[in-house]
């Protein structure tokens, strides 16, 4: 695991990091949310019957969880819950 | 399109008989009444919605509600405080205003009667709900908690727990057990408890009369207690101030020995406690005994110490004689070994006299004989030494002329030689210098090719050629310096470098506006402003992204490849990641550079103290 990591950071030239980080940004929402909303679509038609916001709230649980990745992806140092005190 | 199909949904789905009713009005005209054109026009329009009033309060409410959790969590959030403040004008007066307001102590109490307000109305709507509560569910009595009453029964039932207290246990069994059966399991709790039980309130003026009666009853019967314990103590106090016993007496016996003396404390202390306390009269005749019988043994003790006395005198008498006697045998036998001794020790030392004196002779004799060797060799060295002069004169006068001349030649066929070697070397050296030129002006070339190429080949040559000179110390760690990976890529041309700058310094403008620790929203907004921007060129003072990116490229542009890398080195956070690779390929473009410098410079050093 380590091998393939290397190798990619080895690949990348340094000044295409953050358009690579836009391009996994971009990729994780259009994947996520897209399962989302086929998810809601799936969960409308057979559990809720037809009704249509489980549909929107499937495809923002999809879209949320790509935002959250990207945020992470973009700040690695992120941790949740953490709250950024100023040093004192 | 979209209509028909929620219509046709409708059947399986489940509607309330409002919604179906809207539905079937939109849709179906059959099932519902049509409002005639007129009619349609008369009634007055009711916009759909809330009223403007309702619209109006809901925002105003919702404002206020952001308002309050706004200034609440700036008090908790430092961070967050300091930034509205630096945002919003007034702010940090209105917040120190409140602060103010909240340690005010008059605020406080304010608060504090408020809450205590709040709490009896709370009480109330308890009691209030209890008591619906009771009539609805049909219990008989509606009246609301009395304090009147329930202070009665309160001190009848601290009244009856002190007598309980005061009293010995069965006198208030009975008591009690006459007690339960008549009255209701409230009472038995703590006082003010479950008041809003209200079922055995007719019962209680009752209760409160027959608890006045036993409590009366209860009182009598424990001052005759009382009477009873107290004749019982005065009794026990007679039988104790009985008449005082014997005294028991006894001789102190005084002897020598501690132990004795320590026995004999003992028992008079003994004796002493007993006769404080009082015992019978078999004690008395037991202690008798018991002294009578340490006087017996205290004159035991005494003969027996006598006794042993008289027999170690005789014994140590005996032992003294024996001794002496003894004594006097050993002092007569070491006499006559001493003087035997003596006798023997002179002989002993006459003997090593002569000795000494022998060697002593033998040691000068030999030192003698060394000498005169050491004379006669260095007179036989000096006789040869003059020999071998006079032969050596002898010899030269004959040579006289032709060995001279012989000397002369060999000087001169040396002097040939050495010119010959010298010029063998020289034209060595030169072919040498030459072919280090050759391979100097080839990597120069290779490196101002107009595009990357590897330069690996011209190196290895260069280092074979290092190997074989002398005194290219410099030349061979500079050439070692060039790293294996470098020389096989290649290193990269200024307009290639030139064209991967352009590049880079668009990326880098773009995330040249995200703050510290920013995440996608940061990243996302840098990208977007960055483009509203201006663009500076030229060498620009200042420590801005732009200025450096300016700079930068105003070096490039005068083939000053070091400036410009030292400039875009300035750059900091994401910047500084993005141009790290361009920085990297510059500079060793650069440290290649400057390597073949060296090599130019040790060339023409080589060339220059050839001639």
């Amino acid at each position: 695991m380590s091998a393939t990591n290397n190798t990619k950071a080895a690949a990348i030239p340094s000044e295409e990091i953050l358009s690579r980080k836009w391009d996994e940004c971009l990729s994780n929402v259009i994947v996520k949310s897209g399962i989302g909303l086929s998810v809601g679509i799936v969960a409308s038609a057979l559990v809720f019957k037809k009704r249509s916001w489980p549909i929107s709230v499937s495809t923002g649980l999809g879209l949320g969880y790509a935002l959250s990745q990207c945020e992470r992806n973009f700040n690695p140092t992120l941790v949740p819950v953490a709250k950024y005190q100023d040093k004192k | 399109m979209m209509n028909v199909n929620r219509l046709a949904l409708a059947g399986s789905k489940h509607l309330r008989p409002s919604q179906y009713r809207l539905l079937a009005q939109r849709f179906n005209s059959t099932d519902a009444q049509k409002l005639t054109v007129a009619e349609a026009a008369t009634r007055p329009v009711v916009k759909s919605g809330l009223r403007f009033r309702t619209k109006a309060f809901i925002t105003l409410t919702l404002i206020g509600a952001g308002v309050a959790g706004v200034v609440k969590h700036s008090f908790d959030d430092e961070k967050f405080r300091e930034l509205l403040e630096d945002n919003i004008p007034h702010y940090a007066h209105s917040l120190d205003k409140l602060e103010q307001l909240r340690d005010n102590e008059d605020v406080e109490k304010v608060i504090a009667g408020a809450t205590l307000v709040g709490g009896k109305i709370v009480d109330l709507s308890k009691t209030g709900y209890r008591t619906a509560s009771d009539l609805i569910n049909g219990t008989t009595t509606p009246a609301p908690e009395k304090p009147a009453a329930s202070a009665s029964s309160s001190a009848a039932q601290l009244v009856k727990k002190v007598q309980e207290l005061e009293q010995p246990k069965p006198a208030v069994a009975a008591a009690r057990a006459e007690f339960i059966p008549s009255e209701t399991p409230a009472p038995a709790f703590l006082p003010g408890a479950a008041p809003g039980k209200n079922a055995s309130h007719v019962e209680k003026p009752k209760i409160v009369e027959k608890v006045a009666k036993k409590v009366e009853e209860v009182k009598e019967k424990a001052a005759e207690i009382k009477e009873n314990i107290q004749e019982k103590i005065a009794e026990k106090k007679e039988e104790a101030a009985a008449p005082p016993k014997k005294l028991i007496k006894i001789a102190p016996i005084e002897s020598e020995e501690p132990v004795m003396s320590s026995l004999n404390a003992t028992l008079a202390q003994l004796v002493h406690i007993l006769n404080e306390n009082g015992i019978p009269e078999q004690g008395h005749e037991v202690f008798e005994k018991a002294n009578e019988e340490l006087k017996h043994l205290n004159e035991r003790v005494e003969a027996l110490k006598v006794e042993g006395e008289a027999q170690a005198a005789t014994v140590m008498a005996e032992l003294t004689e024996k001794y002496k006697r003894i004594v006097d045998e050993k002092e007569e036998h070491h006499e006559g070994h001493v003087s035997q001794l003596k006798r023997e020790l002179a002989n002993a030392f006459e003997q090593e006299k002569k000795d000494a004196i022998e060697r002593e002779l033998k040691i000068q004799q030999e030192i003698l004989r060394e000498e005169q060797k050491q004379e006669l060799i260095k007179y036989a060295m000096d006789m040869q030494r003059r020999w071998v002069r006079e032969v050596k004169v002898r010899v030269e006068n004959e040579r006289g002329g032709r060995l001279a001349r012989l000397d002369q030649i060999n000087l001169r066929l040396k002097t040939l030689e050495r010119q010959g070697v010298d010029n063998a070397d020289f034209l060595d050296q030169s072919s040498r210098t030459h072919q280090l030129w050759c391979g100097v002006k080839a990597l120069e070339k290779t490196y101002e090719a107009g595009e990357r190429r590897p330069f690996d080949r011209e190196l290895a040559r260069l280092k074979r050629l290092a190997e074989t000179e002398k005194d290219a110390e410099v030349l061979k760690a500079v050439l070692a310096a060039v790293p294996e990976s470098v020389a096989a890529n290649g290193v990269d041309s200024v307009p290639e470098l030139m064209d991967r700058f352009e590049y880079v310094a668009d990326k880098v403008r773009q995330a040249s506006l995200v703050p510290e620790n920013g995440g996608v929203l940061a990243h996302g907004m840098s990208v977007v402003l960055s483009k509203l921007m201006f663009k500076k060129h030229g060498l620009v003072p200042g420590n801005d992204v732009e200025a450096i990116l300016a700079r930068t490229e105003h070096y490039l542009v005068e083939n000053d490849l070091e400036q410009a890398v030292r400039e875009l080195n300035q750059l900091k956070g994401w910047g500084k990641r993005l141009a790290k690779d361009w920085i990297v390929a510059a500079r060793r473009r650069v440290e290649v550079g400057q390597a073949i410098d060296v090599i130019n410079t040790h060339a023409n050093l080589v060339s220059l103290t050839l001639a």
